[in-house]
Protein backbone atom coordinates (compact mmCIF):
# COMPACT_ATOMS: atom_id res chain seq x y z
CA UNK A 1 0.00 0.00 0.00
CA UNK A 2 1.71 3.45 -0.90
CA UNK A 3 1.52 6.54 0.91
CA UNK A 4 -1.43 8.23 -1.04
CA UNK A 5 -3.57 4.46 -0.80
CA UNK A 6 -2.52 5.01 2.77
CA UNK A 7 -3.90 8.06 3.24
CA UNK A 8 -6.82 7.86 1.49
CA UNK A 9 -8.15 4.86 3.34
CA UNK A 10 -7.09 6.96 6.63
CA UNK A 11 -9.13 9.36 5.39
CA UNK A 12 -12.27 7.39 5.03
CA UNK A 13 -12.29 5.87 8.84
CA UNK A 14 -11.63 9.77 10.06
CA UNK A 15 -15.04 10.47 7.92
CA UNK A 16 -16.62 7.37 8.96
CA UNK A 17 -15.80 7.53 12.62
CA UNK A 18 -17.17 11.36 12.85
CA UNK A 19 -20.48 10.55 10.89
CA UNK A 20 -21.17 7.94 13.64
CA UNK A 21 -19.85 10.44 16.14
CA UNK A 22 -22.60 12.79 14.82
CA UNK A 23 -25.53 10.39 15.12
CA UNK A 24 -24.52 9.63 19.00
CA UNK A 25 -24.28 13.55 19.49
CA UNK A 26 -27.26 14.03 17.89
CA UNK A 27 -28.80 11.51 20.50
CA UNK A 28 -27.34 13.36 23.81
CA UNK A 29 -29.19 14.88 25.79
CA UNK A 30 -27.09 18.46 25.68
CA UNK A 31 -27.82 21.96 25.04
CA UNK A 32 -29.25 23.35 21.99
CA UNK A 33 -26.52 25.79 21.59
CA UNK A 34 -24.07 23.00 22.53
CA UNK A 35 -25.34 20.73 20.30
CA UNK A 36 -25.63 23.37 17.12
CA UNK A 37 -21.91 23.96 17.92
CA UNK A 38 -20.80 20.82 18.16
CA UNK A 39 -22.29 19.70 14.87
CA UNK A 40 -21.55 22.19 13.04
CA UNK A 41 -17.39 22.41 14.08
CA UNK A 42 -17.77 17.63 13.02
CA UNK A 43 -19.02 18.95 9.85
CA UNK A 44 -16.85 21.68 8.57
CA UNK A 45 -13.92 19.34 9.82
CA UNK A 46 -15.37 16.60 7.59
CA UNK A 47 -15.86 18.86 4.33
CA UNK A 48 -12.27 19.69 5.04
CA UNK A 49 -11.22 16.35 5.24
CA UNK A 50 -12.83 15.97 1.96
CA UNK A 51 -11.85 18.79 -0.15
CA UNK A 52 -8.05 18.50 1.16
CA UNK A 53 -7.49 14.97 0.46
CA UNK A 54 -10.17 13.62 -1.67
CA UNK A 55 -10.46 16.86 -4.02
CA UNK A 56 -6.67 17.24 -3.90
CA UNK A 57 -6.85 20.41 -2.55
CA UNK A 58 -3.51 20.37 -0.39
CA UNK A 59 -1.45 19.52 -3.28
CA UNK A 60 -2.74 22.62 -5.25
CA UNK A 61 -0.89 26.33 -4.99
CA UNK A 62 -2.35 28.86 -2.21
CA UNK A 63 -3.57 30.92 -5.08
CA UNK A 64 -6.07 28.05 -5.90
CA UNK A 65 -6.94 27.71 -2.48
CA UNK A 66 -7.17 31.27 -1.90
CA UNK A 67 -9.85 32.14 -4.60
CA UNK A 68 -11.68 28.41 -3.27
CA UNK A 69 -11.92 29.35 0.14
CA UNK A 70 -12.66 33.24 -0.86
CA UNK A 71 -16.92 33.29 -1.17
CA UNK A 72 -17.17 31.78 2.18
CA UNK A 73 -17.19 34.89 4.16
CA UNK A 74 -19.00 36.27 1.90
CA UNK A 75 -21.77 33.34 2.53
CA UNK A 76 -21.52 34.15 5.82
CA UNK A 77 -21.98 37.31 5.24
CA UNK A 78 -25.30 37.29 3.49
CA UNK A 79 -26.29 34.36 5.81
CA UNK A 80 -26.14 37.36 8.80
CA UNK A 81 -27.88 39.69 6.37
CA UNK A 82 -30.86 37.49 5.75
CA UNK A 83 -31.08 36.54 9.88
CA UNK A 84 -30.92 40.42 10.62
CA UNK A 85 -33.37 41.07 7.89
CA UNK A 86 -35.46 38.76 10.07
CA UNK A 87 -36.05 40.86 12.89
CA UNK A 88 -37.27 44.04 11.34
CA UNK A 89 -41.51 44.85 11.06
CA UNK A 90 -41.49 46.78 8.04
CA UNK A 91 -44.64 48.69 8.69
CA UNK A 92 -46.52 51.44 5.55
CA UNK B 1 -6.70 12.64 -26.54
CA UNK B 2 -4.34 15.29 -25.39
CA UNK B 3 -4.15 16.56 -21.52
CA UNK B 4 -5.59 20.12 -21.41
CA UNK B 5 -3.21 22.93 -20.99
CA UNK B 6 -1.92 24.17 -17.74
CA UNK B 7 -2.89 27.51 -17.50
CA UNK B 8 -0.90 30.00 -15.03
CA UNK B 9 2.37 29.36 -12.56
CA UNK B 10 -0.14 30.62 -10.03
CA UNK B 11 -2.54 27.62 -10.32
CA UNK B 12 0.60 25.23 -10.28
CA UNK B 13 -0.01 21.96 -12.48
CA UNK B 14 -3.77 22.56 -12.33
CA UNK B 15 -5.16 22.47 -16.12
CA UNK B 16 -7.89 25.05 -17.41
CA UNK B 17 -10.24 22.07 -17.23
CA UNK B 18 -9.76 21.28 -13.74
CA UNK B 19 -9.93 25.47 -13.21
CA UNK B 20 -13.38 25.42 -14.67
CA UNK B 21 -14.74 22.64 -13.15
CA UNK B 22 -13.42 24.22 -9.71
CA UNK B 23 -15.23 27.39 -11.26
CA UNK B 24 -18.19 25.66 -11.74
CA UNK B 25 -17.83 24.35 -8.53
CA UNK B 26 -17.50 27.37 -6.42
CA UNK B 27 -20.89 28.67 -8.41
CA UNK B 28 -22.82 25.28 -7.27
CA UNK B 29 -21.59 26.16 -3.74
CA UNK B 30 -22.61 29.60 -3.62
CA UNK B 31 -26.41 28.00 -5.19
CA UNK B 32 -26.59 25.24 -2.39
CA UNK B 33 -25.32 28.07 0.01
CA UNK B 34 -28.79 30.53 -1.05
CA UNK B 35 -30.88 27.42 -0.89
CA UNK B 36 -29.63 26.63 3.07
CA UNK B 37 -29.76 30.35 4.16
CA UNK B 38 -33.07 30.47 2.75
CA UNK B 39 -34.18 27.41 4.51
CA UNK B 40 -32.63 28.69 7.91
CA UNK B 41 -34.04 31.71 7.00
CA UNK B 42 -37.32 30.49 6.50
CA UNK B 43 -36.80 28.26 9.62
CA UNK B 44 -36.35 31.37 12.13
CA UNK B 45 -39.16 33.07 10.89
CA UNK B 46 -41.83 29.96 11.07
CA UNK B 47 -44.02 29.37 14.25
CA UNK B 48 -43.47 25.54 14.20
CA UNK B 49 -41.00 23.85 13.16
CA UNK B 50 -40.87 19.75 13.99
CA UNK B 51 -38.01 18.86 16.25
CA UNK B 52 -34.27 16.42 14.36
CA UNK B 53 -35.50 12.76 14.11
CA UNK B 54 -39.22 13.32 14.44
CA UNK B 55 -40.09 12.88 10.52
CA UNK B 56 -37.20 12.04 9.17
CA UNK B 57 -35.10 8.83 9.69
CA UNK B 58 -32.09 9.66 10.80
CA UNK B 59 -30.52 6.74 10.93
CA UNK B 60 -31.22 5.36 7.30
CA UNK B 61 -29.77 8.96 6.09
CA UNK B 62 -26.44 8.27 8.35
CA UNK B 63 -26.35 4.95 6.83
CA UNK B 64 -26.45 7.26 3.22
CA UNK B 65 -24.20 9.53 4.04
CA UNK B 66 -21.67 6.78 5.05
CA UNK B 67 -22.34 4.96 2.05
CA UNK B 68 -21.53 8.61 -0.33
CA UNK B 69 -18.17 8.99 2.09
CA UNK B 70 -17.32 5.66 0.77
CA UNK B 71 -18.02 6.39 -2.97
CA UNK B 72 -15.58 9.54 -2.49
CA UNK B 73 -12.59 6.80 -1.11
CA UNK B 74 -13.91 4.32 -4.48
CA UNK B 75 -13.56 7.27 -6.76
CA UNK B 76 -10.42 8.81 -5.30
CA UNK B 77 -9.07 5.21 -5.50
CA UNK B 78 -10.04 4.30 -9.35
CA UNK B 79 -8.04 7.93 -10.18
CA UNK B 80 -5.51 6.22 -7.90
CA UNK B 81 -5.32 3.22 -10.04
CA UNK B 82 -5.54 4.88 -13.30
CA UNK B 83 -2.22 6.89 -12.13
CA UNK B 84 -0.71 3.72 -11.45
CA UNK B 85 -1.18 2.61 -14.68
CA UNK B 86 -3.80 -0.45 -13.41
CA UNK B 87 -6.95 0.15 -15.90
CA UNK B 88 -8.90 -2.76 -14.01
CA UNK B 89 -8.65 -1.15 -10.36
CA UNK B 90 -9.74 2.25 -12.34
CA UNK B 91 -12.65 0.65 -13.89
CA UNK B 92 -13.15 -1.94 -11.11
CA UNK B 93 -13.66 1.03 -8.27
CA UNK B 94 -15.49 3.67 -10.84
CA UNK B 95 -18.08 0.97 -10.77
CA UNK B 96 -18.29 1.09 -7.59
CA UNK B 97 -18.79 4.72 -7.05
CA UNK B 98 -21.71 4.28 -9.89
CA UNK B 99 -23.38 1.52 -8.04
CA UNK B 100 -23.02 3.56 -4.36
CA UNK B 101 -24.39 6.76 -6.46
CA UNK B 102 -27.14 4.58 -7.68
CA UNK B 103 -28.00 3.15 -3.95
CA UNK B 104 -27.93 6.44 -2.97
CA UNK B 105 -30.43 7.29 -5.13
CA UNK B 106 -32.90 4.39 -4.82
CA UNK B 107 -32.69 5.14 -0.53
CA UNK B 108 -33.51 8.70 -1.58
CA UNK B 109 -36.57 7.23 -3.66
CA UNK B 110 -37.46 5.10 -1.19
CA UNK B 111 -37.46 7.69 1.99
CA UNK B 112 -39.74 10.05 -0.53
CA UNK B 113 -41.74 7.46 -1.23
CA UNK B 114 -42.40 6.80 2.14
CA UNK B 115 -43.51 10.16 2.87
CA UNK B 116 -45.70 11.12 -0.15
CA UNK B 117 -47.63 7.53 0.35
CA UNK B 118 -48.27 8.53 4.05
CA UNK B 119 -49.23 6.50 6.97
CA UNK B 120 -50.78 6.42 10.42
CA UNK B 121 -47.61 6.02 12.39
CA UNK B 122 -46.16 9.23 9.83
CA UNK B 123 -48.79 11.15 10.53
CA UNK B 124 -48.37 10.89 14.76
CA UNK B 125 -45.25 12.19 13.86
CA UNK B 126 -46.20 15.32 11.99
CA UNK B 127 -48.60 15.84 14.01
CA UNK B 128 -46.12 16.35 17.09
CA UNK B 129 -45.02 18.58 14.57
CA UNK B 130 -48.39 21.09 14.47
CA UNK B 131 -49.11 19.36 10.68
CA UNK B 132 -52.62 17.29 10.32
CA UNK B 133 -51.82 15.17 8.08
CA UNK B 134 -50.75 11.73 7.19
CA UNK B 135 -48.70 12.58 4.28
CA UNK B 136 -45.39 14.71 4.31
CA UNK B 137 -45.51 16.29 1.02
CA UNK B 138 -43.53 19.94 -0.57
CA UNK B 139 -46.45 21.44 0.80
CA UNK B 140 -46.62 20.30 4.13
CA UNK B 141 -45.87 23.57 5.55
CA UNK B 142 -42.34 25.88 5.43
CA UNK B 143 -40.96 22.24 6.33
CA UNK B 144 -41.77 20.23 3.65
CA UNK B 145 -40.95 22.87 1.08
CA UNK B 146 -36.92 23.49 2.52
CA UNK B 147 -36.61 19.78 3.13
CA UNK B 148 -37.60 18.73 -0.49
CA UNK B 149 -36.10 21.47 -2.11
CA UNK B 150 -32.75 20.93 -0.74
CA UNK B 151 -32.48 17.29 -1.00
CA UNK B 152 -34.01 17.17 -4.53
CA UNK B 153 -31.55 19.82 -5.70
CA UNK B 154 -29.00 17.25 -4.28
CA UNK B 155 -30.18 14.21 -5.30
CA UNK B 156 -30.32 16.11 -8.98
CA UNK B 157 -27.05 16.37 -8.41
CA UNK B 158 -26.05 12.35 -7.56
CA UNK B 159 -27.86 11.34 -10.45
CA UNK B 160 -25.82 14.18 -12.75
CA UNK B 161 -23.01 12.32 -10.93
CA UNK B 162 -24.14 8.72 -11.99
CA UNK B 163 -24.52 9.98 -15.89
CA UNK B 164 -21.01 11.63 -15.57
CA UNK B 165 -19.30 9.14 -14.36
CA UNK B 166 -21.18 6.05 -16.51
CA UNK B 167 -19.92 8.35 -19.59
CA UNK B 168 -16.24 8.38 -18.32
CA UNK B 169 -16.72 4.54 -17.44
CA UNK B 170 -17.66 3.57 -21.23
CA UNK B 171 -14.54 5.71 -22.35
CA UNK B 172 -12.35 4.34 -20.53
CA UNK B 173 -13.49 0.71 -21.00
CA UNK B 174 -12.69 1.87 -24.92
CA UNK B 175 -9.03 2.63 -23.85
CA UNK B 176 -9.81 6.79 -23.54
CA UNK B 177 -7.46 7.50 -20.18
CA UNK B 178 -3.89 6.27 -19.00
CA UNK B 179 -1.77 7.06 -16.53
CA UNK B 180 -0.62 9.87 -19.02
CA UNK B 181 -3.43 10.59 -20.00
CA UNK B 182 -6.59 11.44 -16.84
CA UNK B 183 -7.36 15.12 -16.41
CA UNK B 184 -11.08 14.50 -17.24
CA UNK B 185 -11.28 11.43 -14.96
CA UNK B 186 -9.78 14.07 -12.27
CA UNK B 187 -12.29 16.69 -13.21
CA UNK B 188 -15.20 14.18 -13.24
CA UNK B 189 -13.56 13.08 -9.54
CA UNK B 190 -13.89 16.82 -8.51
CA UNK B 191 -17.61 17.00 -9.07
CA UNK B 192 -18.23 13.94 -7.28
CA UNK B 193 -16.03 14.51 -4.36
CA UNK B 194 -18.22 17.71 -4.24
CA UNK B 195 -21.25 16.30 -4.31
CA UNK B 196 -20.62 14.03 -1.18
CA UNK B 197 -19.12 17.62 0.05
CA UNK B 198 -22.21 19.07 -0.10
CA UNK B 199 -23.99 16.16 1.18
CA UNK B 200 -22.35 16.38 4.91
CA UNK B 201 -23.40 19.86 5.30
CA UNK B 202 -27.28 19.04 4.21
CA UNK B 203 -27.29 15.95 6.36
CA UNK B 204 -26.54 18.17 9.29
CA UNK B 205 -28.54 21.28 8.62
CA UNK B 206 -31.69 19.61 7.31
CA UNK B 207 -31.28 16.48 8.99
CA UNK B 208 -29.55 16.89 12.20
CA UNK B 209 -30.51 20.56 13.43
Amino acid sequence: MNDHVKLYVTNAIWLAVLTIVEVFIFDMDIPRSGLVGLLLAITVTKMMLVAMVYMHLKYETKTLRRLLFLPIPLALFFLWGVVYDLSFSWTF
Amino acid sequence: MEQTLSMNKSFGDATTGKLGMWLFLVMDALTFGAILIGGIALRAASDGWPAAGTILNIPLTAFNTFLLICTSFTMVMALQGLREGSQKRFIRYLQFTIIGGMVFLGIQIYEYYHFISGSSKLGLALASGGFISNQFLPSTGMYGAVFYTTTSFHGLHVLSGVIYLSVIMFQGMKGMYSAENYDRVEIAALFWHFVDLIWILVFTIIYLL
